[in-house]
Parts: structure tokens; sequence; C-alpha cells
């Protein structure tokens, strides 16, 4: 975003293969799927594009996770920090497709999996052939922090789940669920077929254009052991894992949604005149886009440490996403409207694209935790 | 950040720095050097041991080969590269660095080498870095800070001599100076940025009458000075004469580089390697024995104030490393310095929510942690005014880093004679205000 640098590194200290999967990607979205696909796919039954998807997968998007021996390059990327810098770009262009549930989904198959599940599901998913999506959030005002929605129950050598997730992405095309569900005397998950008898999937109407979200029901909806993802009752490390990395990707997402809404604004207050001189002269607005441009470099520091802890699998990576989702999360939402501001007349109309941009970043503050619920879990986390 | 924190770049030395790496330990270890203090406060201007003490660290660095690590070996300095200062500073992390000659170490002795004629460079450097003589800005004046090349302090020339009239003020370490790098008009019938020049100038000669400023939250880092005739030789001039923009404009990108990076031999680098993304534990405290920690209210302003801690913390090594990559140039610092700013006015706002009426009053030995009464208008007052306000760094990132156009204004063309401007500094105080 910054001019007079390369601004389009998100990470000063990137590496040069890391360089280059952000050119790859950038010139890819460019070619296949500019901001004007979300309009173009406002009516279309699935949301996205899955050939654009399935191309997507060939440059990688959903082989970060996925070890090779499944088709994957877990062993040669540093995951959360290139699926976020992947998230970046997909934000630049309000990218409408299952990047974020298909690698969380991914992560946790390949963390935790069976030996079968990893077969079944990680080559297709690296393939971009499967779309799985994760039902984690409660409905309704549930805080998006924790799964309170689904439990659990043994029956026989399985279990029946029961209960209502909430918020899915893509749930209503998904191939598989990986659920999150609460059991005797801790968390389990189950990797099912969405086909599966008494799933019944109930679309919301999103704010976010080039999103779509779900409600989930499982209505006794009866499994075997082998669905089993991780340990019964044991699960809730891996779950707090997967929390991390939706946060990063979703906070890299929305870095790139404001990086690319100031470049539009920085140069429509260039081009733009008003009483003789272009609007980007007045200092009433140079304030405003100088602690825009803070904000945002504040915002791609704070992401950075987040992807880069839940890398490492550092001691302070649940600290460091929730610190990342509230910065991230606020300051995007005022930014973007603010940009909308400076736009004037032309910044609240249909034709222009911002709009697609301020429903991105509104939705992204409020999926997953709010900055509000982020902040009790910081207090909770730091035992207060 | 993310792994030990208090982990050196040892595993990296080649054998040629892994000597020094080892000569350094031993020295400082053996030097009879101070420890760090943590939270000890950075600047105490109005403590002569203070800076007597400053004055004595610098000269054990020097005699152990450890001052100007980088600086070219004619001026004193080791002539290393880059790599060994940073060595030198993970090692210095136990002990107490030389504060009081950070001025000299970030913002003069790099313009010096930028702009200084060698007979200036040679004569100068290495009594800074002996520990002899402390430097000190001598740029914003009563009359107008901002518009630094506004100011009105006149330089005439007399002969051999220039003598300097006029004043100026928010000099950090004034009082203790020996020389002071100032910017004067040389001539007013050009436009103002083509008419000033850079003086090197004594402080400690009779025209100079310099008076510690006493601020608002009641500390004296500050001073004022009054110029009356002050003489300097005609050669002691940095860079050349009416081309002190220049020069200034070098000091100015050093010292908002130097902020972004870290003040060597300052708080900041030093306590750079121990970055961990923490709440303060002393507000976490009070909030305890309080019985508010269950409070919803509380608890979104504990949660805040931590994410606001971890973007102090967490932006400048970018910052820091987009300009040591050439990707950011230097103005980028004006990021950082914009947002200590408004991060300290919301940090502080937050502490007066959670303080309550015990922010405003308390008992003179009362058990208050966290006092936001002086506390919290110095954290306003110095951050968001202090080396450079907030609105002249928002203009730099917009102008500089986002390439928004400047607004048109009159003083780029007319000479500064024909400008308007605010009146002359009134005479130098009989008396300096006591000290506290």
């Amino acid at each position: 975003m910054l001019v007079d640098g390369e601004g389009k590194r998100v990470r000063y200290d990137a590496s040069e293969d890391q360089q280059l999967l952000r050119e790859t990607t950038r010139r890819f979205l460019e070619a296949r799927s500019p901001v004007s696909e979300v309009r173009r796919l406002l009516e279309d039954p699935v949301g996205f594009d899955p050939r654009v998807w399935r191309e997507g997968a060939e440059l990688g998007w959903a082989s970060m996770f996925v070890p090779e021996a499944f088709g994957g390059m877990a062993e040669s990327a540093s995951g959360a920090m290139d699926a976020a810098l992947v998230a970046e770009e997909l934000g630049r262009v309000v990218f409408a497709g299952p990047f974020l549930p298909t690698n969380v989904v991914a992560f946790a198959v390949a963390e935790a999996g069976t030996e079968a599940q990893r077969q079944r599901v990680l080559p297709a998913l690296a393939g971009g052939e499967l779309v799985a999506t994760w039902c984690f959030a409660g409905t309704g005002l549930s805080p998006g922090t924790r799964p309170v929605g689904v439990r659990a129950t043994t029956a026989g050598h399985g279990f029946v789940l029961t209960g209502d997730s909430g918020y899915v992405q893509d749930a209503h095309v998904a191939d598989l669920f990986l659920v999150t569900a609460a059991t005797e005397t801790g968390l389990s998950q189950f990797l099912l077929p969405a086909a599966t008898e008494g799933i019944s999937v109930t679309p919301l109407d999103a704010l976010d254009l080039g999103r779509r979200l779900s409600d989930v029901r499982f209505d006794a909806v009866a499994v075997d052991g082998t669905s089993v993802v991780g340990a019964v009752d044991g699960a809730a490390d891996h779950v707090e894992r997967q929390l991390q990395l939706a946060l990063v990707l979703q906070c890299a997402e929305t870095v790139g949604v404001v990086d690319r809404v100031l470049e539009i604004t920085v140069e429509y207050a260039k081009d733009r005149v008003a009483f003789g001189r272009p609007i980007g002269s007045f200092q009433a607005l140079k304030h405003r886009f100088a602690d825009h441009a803070m904000w945002l470099e504040a915002a791609k520091a704070v992401t950075d440490h987040a992807a880069a802890a839940v890398q490492l699998g550092a001691v302070d990576a649940a600290i460091a996403t929730s610190l990342a989702k509230s910065h991230v999360g606020r300051s995007a939402t005022e930014i973007t409207r603010d940009c909308v501001q400076i736009h004037g007349g032309i910044g609240v109309t249909w034709e222009h694209d911002l709009h697609l941009y301020v429903r991105r970043a509104v939705s992204n503050e409020a999926l997953w935790g709010t900055p509000a619920a982020h902040h009790e879990r910081l207090c909770d986390l730091a035992g207060v | 950040m993310t792994t030990n924190v208090d982990d050196k770049t040892e595993h990296v030395d080649t054998d040629e720095e892994r000597a020094f790496r080892l000569r350094a330990r031993r020295y400082l270890s053996s030097a009879g050097l101070p420890p760090r203090v943590p939270n000890e406060p950075v600047y105490q201007w109005d403590d002569d041991g203070f800076v007597a003490r400053d004055r004595s660290i610098q000269r054990a660095l020097w005699d152990g080969g450890f001052a100007g690590i980088t600086l070219p070996v004619e001026y004193g300095g080791r002539g290393l590269p880059d790599r060994f200062d940073t060595i030198f500073v993970e090692e210095a992390r136990p002990y107490r660095m030389p504060w009081a000659f950070g001025v000299n170490r970030n913002v003069i002795i790099p313009p010096m080498l930028a702009h200084g004629s060698e007979a200036l460079k040679r004569r100068f450097i290495p009594p800074m870095l002996r520990g002899d003589h402390i430097w000190c800005q001598l740029l914003s004046e009563p009359s107008g800070g901002s518009d630094l090349a506004g100011l009105l302090t006149r330089a005439t020339r007399d002969g051999d001599v220039w003598l300097l009239n006029g004043s100026k003020i928010w000099t950090t370490g004034g009082n203790h100076a020996d020389y002071g790098a100032c910017l004067a008009r040389t001539d007013p019938d050009v436009p103002k940025h083509a008419g000033l020049t850079m003086f090197v100038v004594d402080m400690k000669q009779a025209g100079m009458t310099v008076v510690p400023l006493r601020l608002a939250d009641r500390s004296a880092h500050f001073c004022q000075e009054y110029l009356d005739d002050v003489v300097v030789p005609a050669d002691d001039v940095l860079g050349e004469v009416n081309d002190g923009w220049r020069v200034a404009t070098t000091m100015l990108m050093y010292e908002r580089a130097a902020i972004g990076r870290g003040w060597d031999y300052g708080k900041e680098r030093a306590a750079r390697a121990a970055e961990h993304l923490s709440l303060s534990t002393t507000v976490v405290d009070v909030v305890r024995r309080a019985g508010l920690a269950s409070d919803p209210h509380v608890r979104q302003l504990l949660g805040e104030m931590w994410v606001l801690e971890a973007l102090m913390q967490l932006t400048p090594p970018r910052v820091a490393a987009g300009m040591a990559s050439g990707a950011l140039s230097g103005h980028a610092a004006a990021i950082v310095k914009l947002m200590s700013g408004k991060v300290g006015a919301r940090r502080t706002a937050l502490l007066s929510e959670l303080a309550g009426p015990l922010g405003v009053a308390a008992p003179p030995d009362g058990d208050v942690p966290f006092a936001v009464r002086e506390a919290g208008l110095e954290r306003v007052t110095l951050h968001n005014i202090g080396g450079g306000t907030g609105e002249m760094q928002a203009n730099t990132i917009a102008e500089r880093l986002l390439g928004l156009p400047r607004e048109p204004s009159p003083d780029r063309e007319l000479p500064f004679n024909q400008l308007a401007h605010n009146a002359a500094p009134p005479a130098p105080r009989a008396q300096p205000p006591q000290d506290r």
C-alpha cells in the first residue's frame, strides 16, 4: 500500500518462495477472480466458481497443511504463514471460495485424523475436488469463540449428534463437515459426509455478498466410531489450534481487504478535484489517511505475529490470535467505513465496489468472535 | 518473539564475531558498569549525578574499544559492520548504557558524517565517543516548532565569526550539553528553506543562557536557550552556508529512524529482546484487589489495553524491518511516532477509566500502583508533541508514504521576510525556575 517501497509485501522479511507465492496468487486472482466475480456470482447457487477454486488448489491454496504423502506440501510450506499470505491476497479481491474452512479441516485431519481419514480426505481437499467446512460456533448470539451448539452422546459403538451449529461457511455445498461437539467430559470431533441422515442446512441472509453462511442442524445424527477425529473427550487442544488458524486466516484476509480499500481511496483522493485542487491535498483528509495507514501497519504487524505464533505452536499463540482479531476486526470496519465517507456519494452506490469490501470487513469483525468476545477470551487466558 | 525471549543471535556468529562477542562480554563484566534497572527513567537531565555517571559509562565504552563500533576509524570509531553493533547491544543488555549520549549517537553523528567537513568530523566525533562532549539539537523556537523552517534566530557575519541571536526551546539536555547543532537564518531575503545554516555552537559561552523548563507534569527534561551575540567561528558550519535545511532534514530523518528502530542507548532498544505479549500485571492486580475482575466492562477495558500494548510492541520492529530492507523509506518511522502518541493517549484514557476517582486523588502514602494523575499528563504531552507533533507525523505519512499532494501555501515561494510570523521571544528571565 505504501508508495515509496514494495508495498505488496505484507511481511518485509518474507522469503523468496513466499514472495513468489504472493505474486503468483495475485496474478492468478487478477486474471481469474477479480472483484467483479462477486457480482457475477450473486445469484449463483454455489456462490463461488468451482473451476477457479480447483485452479487455485493447483497453485497450492489447499496444500499447505497436507503432507506430501497425501498430495500436499506441508513439509516444504510454512503452513499458517503461507496460508495467511494467500488469504491476504484473497481479501484484496473479496474472494468467493472455501479457502478458510477447507484449510482448517485439512489442518485438523492432518493433525489428528486416522490414517484412513487422511487417505480418504486429504488428497481430494488438496486438489480442490472436495469442499469441507467446520461446524464450530453456536447459532444466534453465542460468542463465536467456543463450540457451544452441538452435543454428542454415546450410542452403542457410535455416537448421536444433536444440536445446532451457526455461521458455517459454504455448508450449503460442502461435501464434508468437521463437527466439534461436547461429549461426556470434554470435546470431540467428527468427520461426516454432508449427506449423512439427520443433517439439515439452512442458508442465512448474509451481509457479505461473496460468502455463503448457513446454520447446520444435527437432528439425532447417528455416526459410528470411524468418524471420530482424534481422541474422544480429548479434542480441546486441537479445537483450540483450529480456532487459532481460522483467526489467522480471517485476520490476514481482512488485512488484504483494508490494504486494497485504502489503495483505492488514496488513488481517488489524488484524482478527485474539489475547490480547485485534489481532495487528497486537504489536511482534514490527510490526517485520516495517515491514521488509517498507521492502524493498517499495526494490523499487519499483529497478524504476522499471530501467524508466526500459530505456525510455531508458540505458548502465546492463543493470546496472539485474540489480540490480532480484536485490532484487525475493529480497525478494518472503521477504516473501510471512513474510506466510503472520503469517497462521498459515489462510495455508497451499488455500482462502486467499496461496499463489497465493507461487507467483508464488517462480517469478518463479527464472525469467529467479535473483538468484545476476544477481550473476554484474553481475560480468561490471563487468568483474570 | 514467540520463542525464548532472551535469545541472542549467538548461533549465527562467525569466528570473528564470536571473538568480538566474547571480548565484549568479558570487558562489560569487568568494567564496573552499573546494572540496567527496569523502568528506570531514560532521561534525568535535572540530575547532575545521572549525567556525570553517563559520561563515565561512555568513557568506559571508549576505553574498551566499544564506542563508535560502526564509525570510521579516522574519527575514532572501530570501522566494523552493523552486525558487530548488534552483537554488542545483545551483550550489553544487562548493563546501563550512557543514555545521555543517545542524542550524539542517534541524531548528531549521522548527519555530521553525511554533511560535515573533514576537519569538523575529526575535531568533534572523537570527543563524543570518549565521553567528553554531550551535544544537543537547537532546532525548535518559541515562535514555532512544527514550522521549523520558519525559525527566527538570526546569524550575521562579523569578520571571521558569525553572531547568533534568538531563542531555542524544547532542547533535550541543553543544560548539560557542551555543543549544540543550531539551525539559524542566514538569509531572510530568500524563501524560508533556502536561507538557513546549521552551526556548531559552543554551549559554554557567555552569550548562551540555558534555562531548564518545567513541564505541566513537573518533569524537567527540556531547556530553553537565549542566544545573545553567541559567537561561532566561520569554519564551524555543518554543511554549507544557506544549505542548512538539507542538514536539518537529514537530522530529522535519523531522529525518526532511531525512534522507529529503537533509540540506541535508550530504553526501547534495550528492551527489544524482552518482547512477549503480556498484560501489565500491575493493572491486573489493582483490578483484582478492587474486586472488579469479573466486571464485564472492566474486562473489556483490560482486553483493549492488552491489544494496545501488543500493537506498540509489534509495530516498531515491523516498521524497522521494512526500513532496514529498503521496502520502506526513513519516513516510515513517522508511523511509529504517531502510534505512540495515539496509543499513549488511549492507554491513559483506559487507565483513567479503570482507576476512576483513584486516578485523580489518592492518599499521599497510599499504595496506588498506577497513579494516572501525573503519568497521564506526561504520556499525552510528551508522546504526541515531543520530537514532532502527531499532526506533523500524519503529514509525513500522508505526503511522503502515501504520496498525497501538499497543500498549497505561500511560504515555499515568497522570501522569508515577506511572510507572516509570530513575534520574537521575550528576553531571558532574570531567574531560572527553582529546582524541584
